[in-house]
């Protein structure tokens, strides 16, 4: 019997070690933190992500979620510098338009990656992870959740890679929008923005289309329109109807879908505060 | 000149759908909807009276947290007992969630002790478009003078935990003091938290 209970401890161990991962699960949702190492050493980049998986026609939402929901949150803290929040990726999501309510979600898988980099003098016995994760998960009716996914690394000296956590998170890094902050020049009036900037691309575009961070700003309904004038693009947005976000710092993501289909992110800023 | 004229064009579009919309600030626009008891309300029915417009949909987990902690109920006796003029109004369109038969409505009422001044139907979604309610709850707060002065949550805890109840900050209640001692309220705007209307 103790035989027995060793074998189950030592396996459950075992797994969790080899998948260097941790999981949350109930009826509507799984969540799993990920990492693309199992031993760390000083001076390692780590690339971690949470992994969420929701039951069929459950859904849960993007960092602004639109007009509805509640955004996903994830509080990332680790042993390097407790007092140092991480952020990470947000991938692109559904528009979901019912009948005038817009919401940015996300259903069946997501992947939610971020890095971490290892000082070349962290000198601590291991390298520890902590998240905190909220959420609202909704299909006809909504439920708030909240967990808690930790990992610990042993600071052996030598790193040992999961090169299947790896490719993963190097996928759905690739998949993001880059980090690149695209200079955009706004003009607010009579309810619109008017946002101008130049083609960062040196292909042909073909569609635009802008995801707001900021929530409580645009109405998310109105159609987006824009113009191309020689130099320069041109995209006209409707202000929300009632504006109750912060208006001294407003971001977001421009879409730009070229000729051959593919879609390339940029992400924008501006302090505007127009109230 | 394209361009120019392009510009014009989203520009007359957008002013025109903003004129039909409601404004914080601005004269509550004036609507017409059945009750459940059978009568035709308006809102200048209530010239000079502070009126809540309460979007509500009984099936939606945010409502019934404040309904089945009492919590809205015991907001809408003490408010009306002090004139306030309550309207709940459901968006629901007929087949969708909260879209219920009268007498299942008139059920609701009676479970949860609710006092509504009215309980109006808004089945084309005419009037929750026209006030740009996204969620259930969803509350406007309208002036003796007429101008909507709250467009918002109820309170400041945006999520279906009964307890937090007891701690938030109710943003409701807020204005409305704040109308009846004839201050200016603390706030215009808040973010509404709860279900999508189901238009």
């Amino acid at each position: 019997m103790l035989y027995l209970t060793l074998i189950f401890i030592f396996s459950c161990f075992t797994f969790y070690a080899s998948f260097a991962s941790v999981k949350y699960s109930d009826s509507k949702i799984a969540l799993r933190l990920i990492s693309s190492h199992k031993e760390i050493s000083a001076g390692d980049t780590i690339l971690c992500a949470i992994e969420a998986i929701m039951k069929k026609g459950w859904h849960i939402y993007w960092i602004n979620p639109g007009d509805a929901g509640e955004p996903t949150k994830f509080f990332i803290t680790t042993n390097i510098n407790p007092t140092d929040t991480l952020t990470p990726f947000y991938p692109i999501p559904r528009i979901t338009n019912t009948e005038g309510v817009v919401t940015f979600d996300y259903f069946n898988e997501v992947i939610f990656p971020f890095k971490i980099i290892i000082p070349k003098n962290f000198n601590k016995d291991t390298l520890e992870i902590y998240v905190t994760a909220q959420w609202l998960v909704c299909r006809e009716k909504c439920i708030t959740g909240k967990t808690k996914l930790n990992l610990k690394f042993l600071n052996a000296g030598k790193s040992k890679i999961i090169k299947q956590n790896k490719i993963v998170i190097e996928r759905s890094l690739q998949k993001l929008p880059v980090d690149d902050l695209l200079d955009v020049e706004v003009a607010h009036d009579n309810y619109l923005f008017k946002i101008t900037f130049n083609l960062p691309l040196n292909k042909k575009v073909k569609n635009l289309f802008i995801y707001p961070i900021s929530e409580g700003i645009f109405d998310l309904e109105a159609r987006q329109n824009f113009f191309i004038s020689e130099n320069y693009w041109t995209i006209y947005l409707r202000q929300a109807q009632y504006i109750w976000g912060d208006t001294t710092r407003i971001s977001g993501i421009i879409e730009f879908q070229t000729q051959d289909n593919k879609k390339h992110y940029y992400h924008f800023m501006f302090n505007k505060n127009f109230k | 000149m394209r361009l120019f004229l392009l510009f014009i064009f989203i520009l007359a579009q957008s002013l025109t759908l903003l004129a039909e919309q409601a404004k914080v600030d601005s004269i509550a626009p004036d609507f017409t909807l059945p009750s459940v008891k059978g009568k035709e309300i308006s809102l200048s029915n209530y010239k000079d009276k502070i009126v809540v417009l309460e979007w509500i949909n009984f099936d939606c987990p945010y409502v019934r947290k404040h309904y089945e902690t009492g919590n809205i109920p015991k907001m809408q006796q003490e408010y009306t007992n002090q004139d306030i003029i309550w309207l709940g109004i459901c968006s629901s369109a007929p087949g969708k969630q909260g879209h219920l038969e009268k007498n299942e409505i008139l059920e609701r009422i009676n479970e949860y002790n609710a006092y509504f001044t009215e309980y109006l139907i808004d089945e084309t979604g005419k009037v929750g478009k026209t006030y740009g309610a996204k969620t259930t709850p969803h509350y406007f707060i309208i002036d003796k003078n007429g101008l909507l002065v709250y467009s918002g949550a109820i309170d400041d805890k945006p999520n279906t935990n009964k307890e937090d109840i007891a701690t938030a900050r109710n943003y409701v209640r807020d204005v409305l003091n704040a109308l009846l001692s004839q201050k200016t309220p603390p706030l215009k705007v808040t973010k509404p938290y709860g279900c999508s209307v189901k238009y």
